[in-house]
């Protein structure tokens, strides 16, 4: 069957387990997040949401992935589910492409809206403008996320400079405002993983590296929500 | 810097606060730095939305309208804080 990267045989199934407590964080920081949107109503608000939805999305679709990889009973349940259009399907690996074009594109508009909002305010274009903006960032990253099904280093690269990219602005935001600390952080160990992540298709255990980062990054992320609110 | 609606609502709140739950309407007018109108209508939105309310009160022979800070407007207060926070913390 294909598979874009190889997971260590000692850490399957645990990955399931960072991607639910992952899931789980990230769902309540965006719970919150959506509340301050509702009483802001302001539209950097409106961003954060939305990545961080995305994010939560695509945890979803690979939790779904991995659970029909690892579990006979998920396989089966699914191959179940997947009968009546099993003509139209050729493959399994064509339901593997796609779960994971839809992972690829939802986790790259979520870096590309962190970026997008880690630009100082006066740097962003507004209403039209901003919305052409972001329908050109979201066909590039549609046509990214076909060729990442295929080498799934072009996923780890795309996002590692978009994640960079966001690192420096965050950086420059602490040290003109000294804000922004909290997502700086997170995003600063996202784009750790995400160089990691690069080399996994060379050395199949980095991946456990880049996991525990990718964990890390959200975990950094609810201990700054917590902080605020608790 | 222009004023959001939801930083006036936020000011007009933390004058009341200020001085300790209540205050007068002219007093309240000047610590939030609004007009009259604004602030009339601004008023009528709170009171509708129970964070404020107005009260008469007697003194001596006279009576005079004070604005009365409620539970919800303080918790309101605390609610605006902790999203300033987030919203510092977070960068955005």
């Amino acid at each position: 069957m294909l598979r874009l990267f190889e997971v260590p045989t000692l850490f399957q199934g645990f990955d399931l387990v960072f991607s639910l407590i992952s899931l789980c964080l990230v769902t309540i920081v965006t719970l919150y997040a959506y509340k301050v949107y509702r009483l802001s109503s302001e539209r950097r608000h409106f961003y954060f949401v939305s990545a961080l939805s995305l994010v939560v999305i695509s945890q979803l679709v690979k939790l779904f992935m991995n659970s029909v990889l690892y579990y006979t009973s998920f396989r089966t349940a699914t191959a179940a589910l997947l009968d009546p259009v099993v003509d139209v399907i050729p493959s399994v690996n064509l339901l593997y492409r796609f779960v994971y074009f839809t992972h690829f594109v939802l986790l790259l508009g979520a870096w590309s809206m962190l970026f997008f909002l880690s630009q100082p305010s006066r740097n962003r274009l507004d209403n039209t403008y901003e919305v052409i903006q972001l329908c050109v960032f979201a066909s590039f990253l549609g046509i990214l996320s076909v060729v990442a099904t295929y080498k799934f280093v072009v996923y780890a690269l795309t996002a590692f400079v978009m994640l960079a990219g966001a690192s420096v602005n965050y950086r420059k935001q602490y040290l003109n405002h000294g804000t922004g600390t909290g997502l700086g952080r997170s995003v600063l160990l996202l784009t750790f993983a995400h160089a990691v992540f690069a080399l996994v298709p060379y050395v199949h255990v980095l991946y456990i590296v880049a996991e525990l980062f990718m964990f890390t990054a959200y975990v950094s992320l609810y201990k700054t929500f917590r902080k605020v609110v608790a | 810097m222009r004023r959001s609606r939801l930083e006036l609502i936020h000011d007009i709140l933390l004058a009341i606060q200020n001085k300790g739950g209540k205050i007068r309407p002219t007093q309240l007018m000047y610590k939030s730095n609004l007009s009259h109108k604004l602030l009339k209508n601004y008023m009528e939105e709170l009171i509708e939305k129970e964070l404020i309310n107005v009260v008469d009160v007697q003194k001596k022979k006279s009576v005079y309208k004070e604005v009365h800070l409620t539970t919800q407007g303080h918790e309101f207060i605390a609610e605006y804080r902790r999203m300033q926070d987030f919203t510092r913390a977070f960068g955005l």
